[in-house]
């Protein structure tokens, strides 16, 4: 069996690795260490902001406690940093290491030190992830709404593939009729802390547990939605201010239409090719829907094969039923390179984790230089296979 | 090699009788040992007149030279010891220890080896003696109280485990008399039922205490004494060896109703 998701520890250091002042200590194995590494480095190398008590069998006989404590004062000396979160995994949670009893002492004026439990026998990537994300609350302090409209973004990991970037695009297209305030977890622990300022919190699937407590909290108002990929994707967000703030956003969408229409020009028939295409798609809730919905509805693609990983059990099931298909383009993580490989159809990576593959020129996936990123990378993937490559002539 | 576990309720009398059978099969002129896997370390207590240190200790600290150590006899004395109460994982302990002595081939000359384990067998490390041939004889201590009976067929849960696919065999119980209760035949009858024979007996005697209180074994302190002879003839009986089986626990209910019959 092949699980389609990483487990709880995973979820939880994607919600808090990202919070740039923060550090993750790892209190567990070796390997808990370098997986998220690996699935880090490739996309923020010069950020590596990690430590691990690597527990070996003398921490699982006589207990971890010590070599927590020692690295957490390494840690407090060597990054002297805001927070740190103490993600737990799965032997130190088996051993019954008193994590908080370690963590207690430490005053908590200078770095604020938090412990999640994390153990990968207690839950996936989404639990880790939504447990990791709402022990935040507690960090927030009750602040004024802002006058001017401001937005959270909640559901945003470490490492996804270019969420940078995808920041900086809907920073963009707020321009100043509103602001986005924190982008759950790529922000600062004092954007943690601002956060209930923010008049919305958009949930692109994943925090739905820390939207769900701000609101009750602070009052905030939450919105669900798929991640804005496309068109469709910034409209969902428009139509939301519009009801939301009474802001209009119609003329900075004419405009982005405008500009994506005239970006594809050049390769028009190509995008033609497009129609009809059946595609699989596999990804997180947020992502792989939002992905759909572009495909689908702005390049009338036709998505023979969907999976949320949530959903999905064992994922060899669901590379059998795109074995079954004619599926000609795959869409997922760099997991899928297997199945793209033995079904010889291009792999266009979308979705956590992405690690053999870099993206240092800042190309997002929304917004204007979004969709016509995404539909360089679709329309080269197809060309460069041998076999699909007759499709688009 | 003889290779001999004793398992038992906690406090029912194992390094009791461990000590004391090993100091019978030496006095026999057999080359034994003794190997402690109970954290407290106080198996070899007996044997080597003090508190030893232990394998896990000795790991921690890296000074590794001396792991086993000479008692009564020439009794090779080891312990495989554990972390401080209430922290990390003690079964673990006893695995990394046992790997430990394996791998230094400590056990390679000798006659007979008896592992005192520690209460039941509560995880997979208190278990490890079932395993990949470290024991190949079990023996059961126990009283004619209902817990103690309880706990020894509980262990024979975990005895009937492993021996289904290996070469671990319960050979036998040890009834210990030192209870409010003396009850051979109740005794007699668990053993009958769950597939096996008493093998021995051990009075109630205070030299026994004496002993301890001295950290001598009977055997050197009283060996003239009656309770002596009872351990040399227990003794005599285990390296017999006969009658191994894979046992049949019984169901708690049982177990119940056995013991609700002596009242």
């Amino acid at each position: 069996m092949k699980t389609a998701q990483e487990c709880k520890l995973f979820g939880a250091y994607q919600a808090l690795a990202g919070i740039e002042d923060a550090v993750v200590l790892l209190h567990s194995v070796v390997g808990c260490n370098f997986g998220t590494l690996s699935f880090h480095v490739p996309n923020r190398m010069q950020d590596i902001r990690q430590a691990c008590t690597v527990i070996s069998d003398n921490e699982i006989i006589n207990g971890g406690e010590k070599s927590l404590k020692l690295a957490l004062d390494s840690m407090l000396e060597l990054y002297k940093p805001t927070a740190i979160f103490v993600i737990s995994g799965c032997v130190s949670e088996m051993i019954g290491d008193d994590i908080q009893a370690v963590i207690e002492p430490y005053s908590q004026d200078q770095c604020i030190i938090r412990y999640v439990e994390s153990a990968g026998f207690r839950g996936d990537f989404c639990d880790g992830y939504e447990h990791a994300l709402l022990s935040l609350a507690d960090l927030m302090e009750p602040y004024k709404v802002s006058a001017k409209p401001v937005i959270n973004i909640l559901g945003v990991s470490t490492d996804d593939y270019r969420a940078a970037a995808d920041k900086k695009e809907l920073q963009k297209l707020l321009g100043d009729q509103a602001e986005l305030g924190t982008v759950f977890s790529q922000c600062t622990l004092d954007e943690v802390r601002k956060a209930p300022c923010a008049g919305l919190n958009l949930v692109l699937g994943h925090g739905i547990d820390l939207a769900r407590e701000m609101k009750y909290r602070f009052g905030i108002p939450y919105e669900l939605i798929d991640y804005p990929f496309g068109i469709e994707g910034l409209k969902e967000i428009c139509e939301i201010f519009d009801r939301r703030f009474n802001i209009n956003f119609s003329e900075d969408l004419a405009r982005i239409k405008n500009e994506i229409s005239l970006g594809l020009e050049p390769i028009y028939t190509y995008l033609q090719a497009c129609y009809g295409m059946p595609a699989a798609v596999i990804g997180r809730d947020a992502r792989a829907k939002g992905l759909r919905r572009f495909l689908e509805k702005e390049l009338g693609m036709e998505v023979v094969r969907f999976a949320r990983r949530e959903e999905v059990g064992d994922l060899e099931e669901f590379y059998m039923t795109v074995r079954n298909s004619e599926v000609a383009v795959l869409f997922g993580s760099s997991f899928e390179q297997d199945l793209a490989d033995e079904l010889k159809i291009p792999l266009v990576r979308f979705d956590y984790p992405i690690f053999d593959e870099v993206c240092i020129t800042g190309r997002s996936f929304i917004g204007t230089s979004g969709v016509l990123c995404l539909i360089e990378d679709i329309l080269n993937a197809v060309m460069r296979n041998r076999v699909l490559k007759g499709a688009l002539y | 090699m003889k290779k001999i576990c004793i398992y038992g309720k906690g406090g029912i009398g194992k390094s009791t009788t461990v000590s004391n059978v090993a100091a019978a099969m030496a006095e026999k002129g057999l080359s034994v040992a003794v190997v402690g896997c109970d954290p407290k370390a106080d198996s070899t207590r007996s044997l080597t007149g003090k508190k030893i240190p232990t394998v896990l200790d000795s790991l921690r600290s890296g000074q590794t030279e001396c792991l086993a150590f000479q008692g009564y006899l020439d009794i090779l004395c080891i312990e495989a010891g554990g972390p401080e109460p209430g922290t990390g994982c003690a079964g673990r302990g006893i695995i990394a220890a046992i790997r430990e002595i394996r791998e230094r081939e400590l056990l390679n000359k000798i006659d007979a080896v008896i592992y005192d384990v520690l209460g039941d067998v509560v995880c997979g490390g208190f278990s490890m003696p079932l395993r990949e041939g470290v024991a190949d004889e079990i023996y059961l201590v126990t009283t004619a109280d209902f817990m103690s009976l309880y706990a020894a067929n509980n262990i024979c849960r975990g005895i009937r485990k492993y021996a289904q696919r290996g070469s671990i065999r319960l050979a036998g119980v040890i009834y210990n008399a030192r209870s409010s209760m003396d009850n051979p035949g109740l005794v007699e009858d668990f053993a009958h039922k769950i597939g096996t024979q008493v093998i021995g007996k051990l009075p109630m005697s205070e030299l026994i205490a004496k002993s301890e209180l001295a950290r001598q074994t009977v055997l050197e302190r009283y060996p003239k004494s009656e309770v002596s002879n009872c351990f040399r003839r227990l003794s005599d009986m285990i390296m017999k060896g006969k009658g191994r089986c894979i046992p049949t626990p019984l169901t708690d209910e049982e177990v119940e109703k056995l013991c609700r019959h002596q009242f």
